[in-house]
């Protein structure tokens, strides 16, 4: 359900090389998918052109069957708000709202994300409650400032947040490293239950070799700039 | 019904006279002196010593024209405040030219108008000549000289445009 | 809505900065409020001091002059008018009442007026409102007194006390012979004008304040009246009428008049001002209050000037903050764009913080300015005679207030337009 075609990207248009260019990239619903490269081969531009934050210079990129490159602006916003849940490497959370309400800010901007949530619990509140529970953070720590919690606490928090309203996709932008080794495969064991839950794909990206043996697909974006067809 | 027809017709001719009526008439300041009167100059009268007796008044003999008692007018002069607060002013006179003049005498009588207005007008500058609209009345009143003077309850001031 | 709670939150995030620029806007907010209130309510407080007066005549010094010692017993007289001119001048036909005053001397730092008992009756203040009693009646012997509401509660004198009113120091005993004490016989009614802080004597008595000869004569004149009276004085006016409570002073300090019509007024003005016997001058309060307002409004439209540039430096202040916290708060908005929100979603929260800032100090601010007025009140009636109207806020100053939270909207308007950039820029990749 993404199909990326004949993507190309460049900053400026004098730009020499294109930072993205990718000839065909398809990823199906409900993959997990790990990617990977080095610093400064356009993971995180690949990763803003999924979401829909930035559009190709050239080529089309299809999520859930729409052409999200040919949508306006706000319908882009409007499309990453329904259908896609991100997390950061770091620095998730707003410091002024409780972990709660962090997570609920994962649907405010989506009526449709609100009520996938409602059908799982009572209230948004509630249904957060209950995804920081799966991944592993009890009463306490929900209410807690989120200052105080540690960086694993912070990016299970992240990942509430990214699963609350069970969005279609799910976009993690190297999110454990800056978690220690221990808890890193733990994180994503945590992610894959979430996402097979709803059925998500789950885009991994990370430099972290010893997790790619946890995912089914592994993606190698230098080999996919390279002109290579990634298909199955 | 013919009846109808005709008690409109009434009603209407009332209301057409009725802001005819309303209409304010615009006079000036030769108007306030009945036709044929001649206005006696007030400087000379000033100076003469044996006017002492009418020290208030110098001009005695300054007749008003009866004929304006209860017509609404407009009337273009200057402002010399009488009553008001820091807003608006309430009671004044209406003078022919700058009220603070030195250099002239005081008009006679036939030629200033008491105005009083209701909630008052703020009024900018006494330098600027205004327009007061108004019912004008002609009154006597008693005192130790009897003396004739016209007064006026304005509606509206406006500022005068030549 | 979600906005506005985000925008609290963040702010309360960001308490330390957020009061202190709201503590910057409610200061000035309360300075801009004081000043205008003041200033409105002084006018006011001055204008309402004297109606109903067609001249007032005095010492040919400057019409502001004449006007602001006669009536508010500010500055001095150097010279006054002859009595002579005085009876000329009341002499006239056409000349309804006339009040002479003798100013100059003080009680205590109250003013000591010396009139005749038109005074009760014909002076008339604020919107032609007559003085009245609280307690007692007008003065009807020579060493009697009435007191302004001011004095006899800021004295502690009560009907049937005596003062001792002499030139200069007022403390001496009154069993001294040199000293005739003063029977407090009325108080008057509080009016918000200097009629309050002044004690009112007769006239033919102010001679005797100043002692010498003159005040054994009265003395003599008094006795000698007293015995005629009845023990029941206050029913029997028409004796009272026989005590000469004017006398016949050399110098008045001036006087006022009223005329069987106004028409007369600009006549008499004029006779007044050329009379050749004394050099006098003639004003009509009207106008020369005008003429005072004329010369202050340059010092209010500076005042005004002064408050309003405070005002803006305190918005300029929160646009430094906002700004500097812009800065900080660029991953805040990248993590806002990832959940989807967007560009215009950043903008208007940012341009919500401005406007709560804004708003919360407008209203502390104008707490603040209650507060001052409700402290400022008494000092400013006792030590500058102006009456401050503890009222809700008037048209004006709501709208001084609205253009305030205007000018704070504008001003926000710069951060917000920045922030909507950074996130259109930024979108989830942040340089930090």
């Amino acid at each position: 359900m993404i199909t990326l075609e004949n993507v190309l990207f460049k900053w400026h248009a004098k730009q020499p090389e294109p930072t993205i260019n990718i000839t065909k990239l398809d990823i199906d619903q409900g993959e997990h998918v790990f990617l990977h490269g080095p610093s400064g081969c356009g993971k995180s531009t690949l990763l803003s052109l999924l979401a829909g934050v930035t559009v190709p210079t050239q080529g089309n990129i299809q999520l859930l069957g729409k052409a999200i490159n040919q949508l306006s602006n706000s319908k882009r916003d409007r499309f990453r708000a329904d259908h896609i849940g991100y997390i950061f490497q770091n620095f998730n959370l707003l410091p002024y709202l409780s972990p709660i309400e962090n997570v609920t800010l994962g649907c405010q901007f989506s009526k449709q994300r609100q009520k996938n949530a409602l059908k799982n619990s009572a209230t948004m509140a509630a249904e957060a409650s209950r995804l920081l529970s799966a991944l592993g953070l009890n009463d306490n720590l929900q209410h807690q400032a989120v200052a105080q919690l540690s960086i694993g606490q912070q990016q299970r928090v992240a990942a509430a947040r990214a699963f609350i309203g069970s969005p279609e996709i799910i976009i993690a932008d190297e999110p454990t490293s800056a978690l220690d080794t221990q808890n890193r495969q733990a994180f994503v064991k945590l992610l894959f239950e979430q996402a097979s839950a709803a059925n998500s794909t789950l885009i991994f990206v990370s430099h972290d070799e010893t997790l790619q043996t946890l995912f089914t697909r592994s993606i190698s974006l230098v080999e996919l700039q390279g002109g290579t067809d990634a298909t199955h | 019904m013919p009846y109808f027809r005709k008690f409109v017709a009434l009603v209407a001719l009332v209301v057409c006279a009725g802001a005819n009526a309303g209409a304010p008439k615009e006079i000036f300041w030769e108007d306030l002196i009945p036709k044929g009167h001649v206005q006696i100059d007030t400087q000379a009268q000033a100076n003469h010593e044996g006017s002492e007796q009418n020290w208030v008044q110098p001009d005695l003999d300054a007749p008003v024209v009866k004929e304006l008692n209860g017509q609404s007018v407009s009337l273009p002069g200057f402002v010399v405040p009488l009553e008001g607060d820091s807003e608006v002013i309430t009671e004044f006179l209406l003078v022919p030219y700058f009220g603070a003049c030195i250099h002239v005498p005081p008009p006679p009588p036939n030629q200033i108008v008491h105005v009083t207005i209701k909630d008052g007008v703020p009024i900018e500058s006494l330098y600027d000549a205004i327009v007061v609209t108004g019912v004008i009345s002609t009154e006597t009143w008693s005192g130790e000289i009897a003396q004739v003077g016209y007064k006026m309850k304005a509606v509206g001031v406006a500022p005068f445009e030549l | 809505m979600l906005l506005i709670k985000l925008a609290t939150k963040s702010l309360l995030n960001r308490k330390a900065s957020a009061l202190l620029t709201l503590f910057t806007i409610a200061i000035s907010v309360m300075l801009l409020m004081s000043i205008e209130r003041v200033r409105v309510d002084a006018k006011s407080s001055f204008s309402n001091t004297i109606s109903g007066t067609d001249l007032i005549v005095g010492a040919r010094t400057g019409d502001i002059q004449l006007l602001l010692s006669s009536v508010f017993r500010i500055g001095h007289a150097n010279n006054g008018v002859s009595w002579k001119s005085y009876q000329y001048i009341t002499g006239q036909r056409g000349v309804k009442w006339a009040i002479p005053m003798s100013l100059g001397d003080s009680h205590k730092g109250l003013a000591v007026l010396g009139t005749n008992k038109d005074y009760f009756e014909h002076y008339r203040f604020a919107k032609k409102q007559s003085l009245s009693f609280s307690q007692g009646h007008e003065f009807n012997h020579l060493f009697e007194v009435v007191l302004g509401a001011e004095v006899a509660s800021s004295l502690g004198y009560q009907l049937g006390d005596e003062v001792v009113i002499a030139h200069g120091m007022g403390n001496t005993s009154f069993h001294n012979h040199d000293d005739n004490p003063f029977k407090v016989v009325g108080i008057l009614k509080p009016t918000g004008t200097p009629v309050d802080k002044t004690l009112h004597i007769p006239l033919a008595v102010i001679e005797a304040i100043h002692g010498g000869h003159a005040h054994q004569h009265e003395a003599a004149q008094v006795d000698a009246n007293d015995h005629d009276h009845d023990h029941d004085h206050d029913h029997d006016h028409d004796q009272h009428d026989d005590v000469d409570l004017v006398g016949t002073p050399k110098q008045i300090t001036a006087f006022l008049l009223g005329f069987d019509s106004p028409l007369y007024t600009l006549q008499v003005r004029r006779n007044i001002n050329q009379y050749k016997d004394e050099a006098l001058l003639a004003i009509m309060p009207g106008v020369t209050l005008r003429e005072l307002w004329e010369m202050l409004s340059i010092v209010e439209k500076i005042l005004l000037l002064f408050s309003i540039v405070v005002v803006l430096i305190s918005l300029l202040g929160m646009l430094t903050s906002l700004l500097s916290s812009l800065n900080q708060r660029r991953r805040e908005l990248a993590i806002l764009r990832s959940v989807g929100a967007r560009p215009w979603h950043i903008f208007t929260l940012i341009s919500v913080e401005s406007l709560l800032i804004t708003g919360l100090g407008c209203i502390v601010g104008i707490a603040l300015f209650y507060a001052l007025m409700l402290l400022g009140a008494d000092y400013l009636q006792s030590h500058a005679g102006i009456s401050l109207n503890i009222a809700l806020l008037s048209s004006y100053e709501l709208m001084l207030l609205a253009a305030i939270m205007v000018a704070g909207f504008i001003v926000g308007l710069i951060p917000a337009t920045r922030a909507y950039f950074y996130s259109l820029a930024d979108g989830m990749s942040i340089k930090i």
